[in-house]
């Protein structure tokens, strides 16, 4: 559940990247901060391995001003997608308001993608919470190794696999060049916002 | 909460998201790093790397390798990053020689590489000096790999010759700021060059047969050199991480 403060009339919400390894999380946020820290003023948290790999999380905070008069400060976190690492996983995956679910269009990952989204339902019941109830966007992220001759999944393949129950909204991405990276920022922010405001109802 | 009050939340929002992140969305309207990422010469070797992380084939590999020549002629006469694209190549032909069961430290030696290559290519304003204190971090993990690999075969031919297990690999923790320190004060680039990389491509592979024909009590104290000359270098590079740590007191 998001950190309200009626007092100070602040809102503090968590959403939460999740995904099988090297699909792209970290990139979605090192694109967002790279794009536009000169307007969030904040910095990116990043803790890795000697490979550059995601040891515990990435986090990055900012400000999107006022909604209905209450500050509202955003937090966005990854997860380590590595399958070792699931104790960190549900961890981060505490307090969380809404996820991304960063899926990896290439072919050989296929089961990857279903094996973590397995995952993350699992971790989520351990909160008491519902995958098919928490706000949710599904990105299906690497569309453009396509261009380079790597087989990839195509976007009928993913949603079959991962969102034929789910039906969240979803975008064809690429975090390593920004294709889609804001929009789906945007859009797990105002449906997990507007999931928030009606729970406080 | 009624659709209306809900729908009135999400234009709020979306509207303060569009003052926050406005004028991102086309793929076209990147940042000036991303923009230049995507120009970069470097954008397809990047393609490559990430995709060899849990499938390794010849295909890729033999991608990899041409792509390092490619580049290799691209950045003739940036010889920083012509050696990062060796070391690049020598550990991507070790891999592609070993396949699944190439030591688990290779493949990300071959990202860490890719890593700092892209770092030392991308950064316009980096100095010649942490240029080169990436690659002699880079050349300093090749040399432990190539020492792990042969003491892992080594035990690997003793079990073999006397039917008993050993322990596991023992994992050889690297502090990367002291090794680099260390490497520069002993090696400068060209030197390197000569040492290190200008005799890797086919090295590993051809250290690893040498030992498979050793007997098992050469193998035995080949295997002990090796550690030792580990802990040497360890210390060594400690040592001169103190001397600078007292130079800078």
């Amino acid at each position: 559940m998001a950190f309200v403060n009626l007092k100070k009339k602040e809102v503090q919400v968590k959403v939460v990247y999740y995904g099988p390894g090297r699909g792209g999380k970290t990139t979605n946020l090192e694109f967002l901060f790279n794009r536009f820290k000169g307007r969030i003023k904040t910095e990116m948290v990043a803790i890795k391995t000697h490979g550059d790999r995601t040891l515990f999380f990435d986090f990055l905070p900012f400000d999107i001003g006022k909604i209905k008069g209450y500050d509202i400060r955003v937090q966005l976190y990854t997860v380590p997608g590595q399958v070792k690492y699931n104790a960190t996983r549900r961890l981060v995956l505490r307090g969380a308001d809404g996820i991304v679910f960063v899926a990896d269009s290439m072919k050989v990952r296929r089961e990857k993608n279903l094996i973590s989204l397995k995952n993350l339902q699992e971790n989520l019941a351990t909160y008491n919470k519902n995958i098919f109830k928490i706000p949710m966007v599904m990105q299906y992220n690497k569309r453009d190794l396509s261009e380079h001759g790597i087989p990839l999944l195509s976007p009928e393949i993913l949603k079959n696999d991962l969102n034929t129950q789910l039906k969240v909204p979803s975008f064809e991405a690429s975090a390593l060049v920004g294709t889609n990276v804001v929009p789906t920022m945007k859009k797990i922010i105002t449906m997990t916002l507007a999931s928030l405001q009606r729970e406080l109802k | 909460m009624s659709n209306q009050e809900d729908d009135t939340v999400t234009i709020e929002v979306e509207e303060q998201l569009e003052n926050v992140f406005g004028e991102s969305e086309e793929p076209g309207d990147l940042s000036e790093e991303s923009t230049e990422f995507s120009d970069s010469p470097l954008r397809d070797l990047k393609a490559i790397a990430l995709s060899i992380d849990w499938e390794i084939d010849d295909e890729i590999m033999t991608r990899l390798n041409d792509e390092v020549e490619t580049l290799k002629e691209k950045y003739r006469g940036d010889n920083v990053i012509v050696l990062f694209l060796r070391l690049l190549g020598s550990v991507g032909k070790y891999i592609k020689a070993n396949k699944a069961s190439s030591h688990p430290d290779a493949i990300k030696l071959l990202n860490t590489v890719f890593i700092n290559l892209e770092k030392v290519a991308m950064s316009k304003g980096m100095s010649e000096t942490d240029r080169e204190k990436r690659l002699l971090g880079e050349v300093k993990r090749f040399k432990t790999l190539k020492e792990d690999i042969a003491i892992s075969k080594t035990v690997g031919a003793k079990e073999k010759e006397t039917g008993v297990p050993e322990e596991a690999e023992p994992m050889i923790i690297e502090e990367p700021q002291q090794a680099g320190a260390a490497m520069q004060e002993e090696l400068k680039p060209s030197e390197v060059e000569e040492e290190e990389i200008g005799r890797v491509p086919g090295e590993i592979t051809s250290e690893i047969s040498d030992i498979a024909q050793m007997q098992p009590h050469e193998a035995f104290a080949y295997a002990l050199d090796e550690i030792r000359q580990v802990i040497k270098a360890e210390f060594k590079a400690l040592r001169a991480e103190i001397k600078l740590w007292r130079e800078g007191q």
